[in-house]
């Protein structure tokens, strides 16, 4: 029997580096055309490069909910007046 | 028909005959031209000031200069719709560049980094922080007042976006004029407003999502009957905003389009009366109340 697939946990594609200008790399993947900084690219990229973009969902990298809640602690609700 | 009507377009000066515009002006709202973004300042008729929104990052040294030019000191309340980084990013620069007393926005999550830098620079700068909630009223000065009308409660979920869904919309009242700021409400959010019996009709109408194919719904312009619609958005943009559909919507509506990509910074004036809308590039019109 035939194990069931799962989804993939990460994505990788390719993609061209069509021109990188003022700090900022234009991408083409497919029909679409987007820019990134350039300085997610490797060294070693240059225009006419293709290189390899992986993407993967990991733990939340800031919590500012916490602080947020703090800081409205002392609410105590009701109109505002200015 | 609404309670208005238009009665004038671009002025060339007053003519016989023609409305007089509004003097004095009490109350202002200017919706900066901040590219792809939404910021508007509300000043009141007592010199109260209400920046809702600050547009994207890059934006806010364009703001903190138009801010000045507008000899604003101190920002009293800064409301932040939603913690999308075209509505909070340039509202950095303006926490370390201005006084404010208070900020106010929902407590929908959306931990970015950039709404963790805003977060800590309001700590930093000691800024009063306080919870958007459903039909709060702020008292804003000289008859003028703002109230909450959402966000919804309960959130809205499974949306296309439920930070957009769960927006606040804002609602500025002053005499017989209404100013409805519709944030980046979506459609669901546009019937949630509907259902919840809140007062939607305004003259003027800050337009959602930056004219998104899917808000600004027939039935929601029907009840908010705009005059006057005005389109946050930026020349450049990746969305394709605004729409045609929203567009053809609005129109069919009556409204009034402006748009802050090709009218720059749009600015409302009005006695409470009268509405002047005026724009960057040279427009100038008056709405006024029929009698």
């Amino acid at each position: 029997m035939t194990p069931k697939a799962t989804p993939p946990k990460s994505r990788t594609t390719s993609v061209f580096v069509d021109a990188v200008e003022n700090g900022r790399a234009r991408l083409l993947l497919g029909d679409d055309a987007f820019t990134v900084p350039a300085a997610l690219l490797p060294d070693d990229a240059r225009e006419g490069s293709w290189v390899q973009l992986s993407a993967v969902v990991t733990p939340p990298q800031a919590d500012p909910d916490a602080l947020r809640r703090k800081l409205g602690g002392d609410d105590p609700g009701g109109p505002i007046k200015l | 028909m609404p309670w208005l009507l238009l009665v004038a377009a671009l002025a060339s000066g007053p003519r016989a005959g023609a409305t007089p515009a509004p003097a004095p002006v009490p109350l202002r709202v200017d919706f900066v031209s901040v590219g792809q973004g939404d910021a508007a300042l509300v000043t009141s008729p007592t010199g109260k000031t209400v920046l809702i929104d600050g547009g994207p990052r890059e934006a806010g040294p364009a703001l903190t200069a138009a801010l000045r030019a507008r000899h604003v000191a101190t920002i009293d309340l800064v409301v932040l719709t939603h913690r999308h980084e075209d509505h909070l990013g340039g509202l950095i620069s303006i926490v370390r560049s201005f006084p404010v007393r208070m900020f106010m926005d929902a407590q929908y999550r959306h931990d970015s980094g950039v709404y963790q830098e805003l977060v800590e620079t309001l700590q930093a700068r000691k800024v009063t922080v306080r919870n958007a909630e459903r039909n709060r009223t702020i008292d804003i000065g000289g008859g003028a007042t703002i109230t909450l009308l959402s966000p919804p409660d309960p959130p809205i979920a499974h949306s296309r976006s439920d930070v957009n869904a769960n927006s606040v919309i804002v609602r500025l009242d002053y005499r017989a004029v209404g100013v409805l700021f519709a944030a980046d409400a979506e459609p669901q959010t546009e019937r949630w407003l509907l259902a919840s019996g809140a007062r939607l009709p305004a003259q003027v109408l800050k337009v959602a999502h930056h004219g998104g194919r899917y808000s600004s719904t027939a039935k929601f312009l029907r009840a908010v009957s705009p005059q006057a619609a005005v389109i946050s958005v930026g020349v450049v943009n990746e969305y394709g905003h605004p729409t045609p559909e929203a567009i053809a919507r609005l129109e069919r509506a009556h409204a009034r389009v402006y748009r802050t990509d090709r009218d720059g910074t749009v600015t409302v004036e009005t006695d409470g009366a009268r509405i002047q809308m005026t724009t960057a590039n040279g427009k100038r019109e008056i709405l006024a109340a029929a009698p």
